[in-house]
């Protein structure tokens, strides 16, 4: 039967062009702008490699010293002391992986510049410091080599991991560097491993090279307030979403005990307590409004975003119901019910809606291409590089089932109310009005 | 004619219905962004007062205490201080600058977009005050010159018009003096800090000059700023910032690679090297980013809410004249010519868009009451009778854009339809039936 609805959805669209074009681009520009916030929230949220273990990752990115008295509050993020204490002993998760961002080396280091031993050339790189297990908590594609494991991280060995871009540049090739040296600001290291190039819009694990943070003491050593504060964000992977609230608590017991020991200041976590990376991506729209406000906000947006296109795509169904009464009523005549006309009807337009959701959708890809930059780079970020996307982040089931619901609920919202009105009309009058 | 259209709008009451509330919906919230916008482009189009085209920032380093060419002698403040004369005076005998420009504090370069303020009040009335923004300049060069400063709304000064022979002279805008000193010459006057540390003295300063406002953000009011001399000294040395102005006919684009190759090497003084040279225009931009991405969105959004408008409109009124074939028809035969049958329908979709004007303000009205629209631009030293402070005139100006763009659109829309039902053929039509 419903065969026989598309195909003559077909023969309509073809008889009527004019309409059939203004609907579907009514439908494609509202469906495309909704698609551009999914996508973004997709890239943001979803498991996409590095970062494939989003769902189960708690966000420690901050951490706050606060002397006792109350009277001085130091927002920052973790020292290494912290870490180890309250963090690295944590029995609950399955692993927990440290880093020092990229802007925060940027700021300790001031300047960066990576050179070979002998060669006049510079160059500039966005570096990371890491521990041995975030090579195991994120899934990085190794070309080549091994990255630093857990006793060279003790150590501060002297061992890096580049991505390709970063060991094109620096050595003019990407195969067999591990084991050579280079230098970072006058420092030899050594090269471990070779990894795939990472987007910038990876906001956790996005960097050209990434180096133990035990291997330079400004990212360890924090001798002020008690030693608590520090340039390390603690990613802690639990075993299931489910543990979050385990996690949270042992945290909570770790930090208490962990406040015992110290003096003059304690350590809390009241300036932004561990997140979901989908907190966290909520948190980053706006910083000065809670995370409901955020999501009504934007609920809010989508909804208007919908509506509009929504009235005058009954507008449209309206006028041309009006030209189709004599064709319902006689239907109508030969014993079809009103919810047999109504679901002809949706399916019908159903059909519509979906071409112009596929228009929208293609739309939503040039924009969310265009405008990468603006839409995934963090407002604070100091990546300065341009945000590369792979067909992956873009194509893929996720993104198309948000594009087939929003058309299913475009259709609804936009032909229920034209069709109740006709389908309710009476059949002598729906024949007499020719 | 026009009370006929209005008796057919009443009895197509029901695909009027959909029609009138996608324009009223589409009104209100192309309302809200005309108004946004009304309110930037006033703001864009009061004046600065200063001018940087031709201004450049000209970032200094300092060398990392790991590198060997790092000398510990040099770090001494009186080493570090002779050393950021002798830069100063190498980059004034670079043949393309004109004048330099030395302040203390990034917050005291233009077009930064950084604040650094207190609340002043006068020191004989102490109910007058005013939160004002500092610029702390080194009196040693023309700051003023160089960034081209005004006073009564655009005469050129320079440093030497005033008298800095009282070590507390300072120097005021228009708005602190109005504020401050209102109905009187602010210039012979005393003015001081309205916070006071318990144990110290309140600071005191002599006004010897009235400046024209600055604006912090090109979308902002201008607002009220206190210039302070301050020589270099050990405790500032450290927070120096340069800038120049460079001859007029030179573009940025030939100054700054130019300056950077032949001063590198010339500017490589002690533990200072040459960072970077920008141009403050370029930085002006950046801080005005935040502002311009707003822009770009709202406009996008703008636009997304008028194509959607075009094409309901365009859509039903396609179809209305399908439907109204016969009457078109009647009319040809009763003698309307082309041209007033496309009045007719153009003329509909007007009167529907002016229907809607009425609910469409009081809805907007209540926007306005619920607080939702704020005026851009306002900080709190700001001061002064602006246009959009006048709630009422402001709303009917925005409400009578909003009406002709969306008329123009409705026309726009309407002209295809309404051009294919002024060729109906009267017989045509009416063999129809």
């Amino acid at each position: 039967m419903y065969k026989t609805y598309f195909k003559q959805a077909w023969q309509l669209m073809k008889q009527n062009r004019f309409y059939s074009a203004i609907y579907i681009a009514g439908t494609g520009l509202a469906i495309a702008l909704v698609m551009v916030i999914a996508i973004v929230y997709h890239i943001k949220t979803a498991d996409i490699a590095p970062e494939v273990n989003r769902s189960r990752l708690l966000l420690n990115e901050s951490g706050t010293a606060k002397k006792k008295d109350g009277s001085r509050t130091i927002n920052y993020s973790l020292s290494y002391q912290t870490l180890k204490e309250c963090y690295y002993s944590l029995k609950s998760p399955e692993l927990v992986a440290a880093s020092v961002s990229v802007g925060q080396v940027k700021r300790l280091l001031g300047d960066i510049y990576l050179s070979i031993p002998g060669s006049k050339d510079k160059y500039t790189a966005d570096i990371s410091g890491t521990d041995a297990d975030y090579w195991q908590v994120f899934s990085f594609s190794f070309l080549e080599g091994k990255p630093y494991n857990t006793e060279e991280f003790e150590s501060g060995y002297h061992k890096a991991v580049l991505t390709e871009g970063m060991a094109r540049k620096l050595f003019g090739s990407v195969s067999e560097i591990s084991g050579k040296s280079f230098l970072i600001n006058d420092i030899e290291y050594v090269v471990g491993a070779i990894v795939k190039d990472i987007s910038p819009a990876m906001t956790i694990t996005y960097a050209d090279l990434w180096i133990p943070f035990t291997s330079m003491p400004v990212f360890t050593r924090t001798e002020e307030y008690e030693n608590i504060v520090g340039p390390i964000r603690a990613y802690i992977l639990a075993h299931k979403p489910s543990d979050f609230e385990r996690i949270r608590k042992e945290i909570e017991e770790k930090r208490k005990q962990y406040n015992t020991q110290l003096i003059d200041y304690e350590f809390t976590l009241e300036s932004r307590p561990p997140l979901s990376q989908k907190q966290e991506a909520i948190r980053q729209i706006d910083f000065s409004s809670s995370s409901d406000e955020i999501i009504l906000r934007y609920s809010l947006i989508i909804c208007v975003f919908l509506l509009v296109p929504a009235i005058n795509l009954s507008g449209l169904m309206a006028s041309r119901m009006q030209e189709r009464i004599p064709e319902i009523g006689i239907r109508k005549a030969f014993g079809a019910g009103w919810t047999t006309l109504i679901n002809q009807i949706l399916t019908e337009n159903l059909f519509l809606t979906l071409l112009g959701g596929l228009c929208g959708l293609v739309v939503s890809y040039g924009i969310v291409l265009v405008l990468s930059n603006t839409l995934l780079m963090s407002k604070y970020s100091e990546i300065t590089s341009a945000v590369s996307l792979s067909p992956g982040m873009l194509m893929n089931f996720m993104v198309f089932f948000y594009a087939f619901m929003i058309c299913v609920v475009l259709n609804l919202l936009s032909s229920l109310i034209p069709v109740w009105n006709v389908s309710r009309k009476n059949i002598v009058e729906a024949i007499h009005d020719k | 004619m026009l009370w006929s259209i209005c008796k057919q709008i009443l009895n197509r009451k029901k695909s009027n219905g959909w029609i009138l509330l996608a324009l009223l919906l589409v009104f209100c919230l192309i309302w809200f962004m005309v108004d946004f916008f009304f309110v930037l482009e006033y703001n864009k189009s009061l004046t600065s007062h200063r001018d940087l085209n031709n201004t450049y920032y000209i970032e200094l380093g300092t060398l990392a205490k790991t590198l060997p060419e790092y000398k510990e002698a040099e770090a001494e403040p009186s080493a570090g201080i002779a050393n950021l004369y002798r830069i100063v005076n190498r980059i004034k005998e670079y043949p393309d600058v004109e004048s330099v420009a030395l302040c203390q504090s990034f917050s005291s370069l233009p077009g930064v977009g950084s604040y650094n303020g207190s609340e002043y009040r006068s020191a004989t009335d102490s109910t007058k005050r005013a939160g004002i923004q500092r610029i702390t300049f080194i009196p040693e060069e023309d700051y003023f010159r160089a960034f081209r400063h005004t006073s009564n709304q655009g005469k050129a000064i320079s440093l030497t018009d005033f008298d800095w022979g009282n070590p507390s002279a300072v120097l005021i805008s228009q708005m602190v003096a109005e504020r401050l000193f209102p109905g009187e010459s602010a210039i012979g006057k005393t003015i001081e800090t309205s916070y006071k540390s318990p144990d110290a003295p309140r600071d005191q300063h002599l006004v010897v000059g009235v400046l024209d406002d600055l604006k912090r953000f090109n979308y902002n009011r201008p607002q009220g700023i206190i210039f302070f001399p301050q020589r270099i000294s050990e405790q500032n040395y450290n927070y120096i910032y340069i800038a120049i102005r460079s001859k007029e006919h030179i573009p940025a684009s030939r100054f700054i690679p130019a300056f950077k190759k032949q001063m590198s090497s010339n500017l490589r003084v002690g533990n200072y090297y040459l960072k970077n040279v920008k141009s403050l225009v370029a930085m002006e931009k950046e801080t005005n980013n935040a502002m311009t991405n707003m822009v770009r969105s709202l406009s996008g959004l703008m636009l997304f809410f008028l194509i959607n408008i075009t094409l309901c409109v365009l859509g039903t009124f396609w179809y209305r004249v399908n439907v109204r074939k016969e009457e078109v028809g009647i009319r040809r035969a009763m003698g309307s010519n082309e041209a007033g049958i496309k009045k007719l329908f153009v003329l509909e979709g007007i009167i529907l868009l002016t229907l809607i004007l009425i609910p469409a303000m009081i809805i907007e009205s209540q926007f306005i009451a619920a607080g939702l629209i704020s005026t851009l631009g306002q900080s709190n030293s700001s001061y002064g009778d602006y246009l959009p402070d006048h709630t009422i005139v402001r709303f009917l100006i925005t409400n009578a854009i909003t009406w002709l763009l969306l008329a123009a659109i409705v026309v726009l829309a309407i002209w295809y339809p309404a051009r294919s039902a002024s060729r109906i053929k009267p017989v045509e039509a009416l063999k129809d039936e």
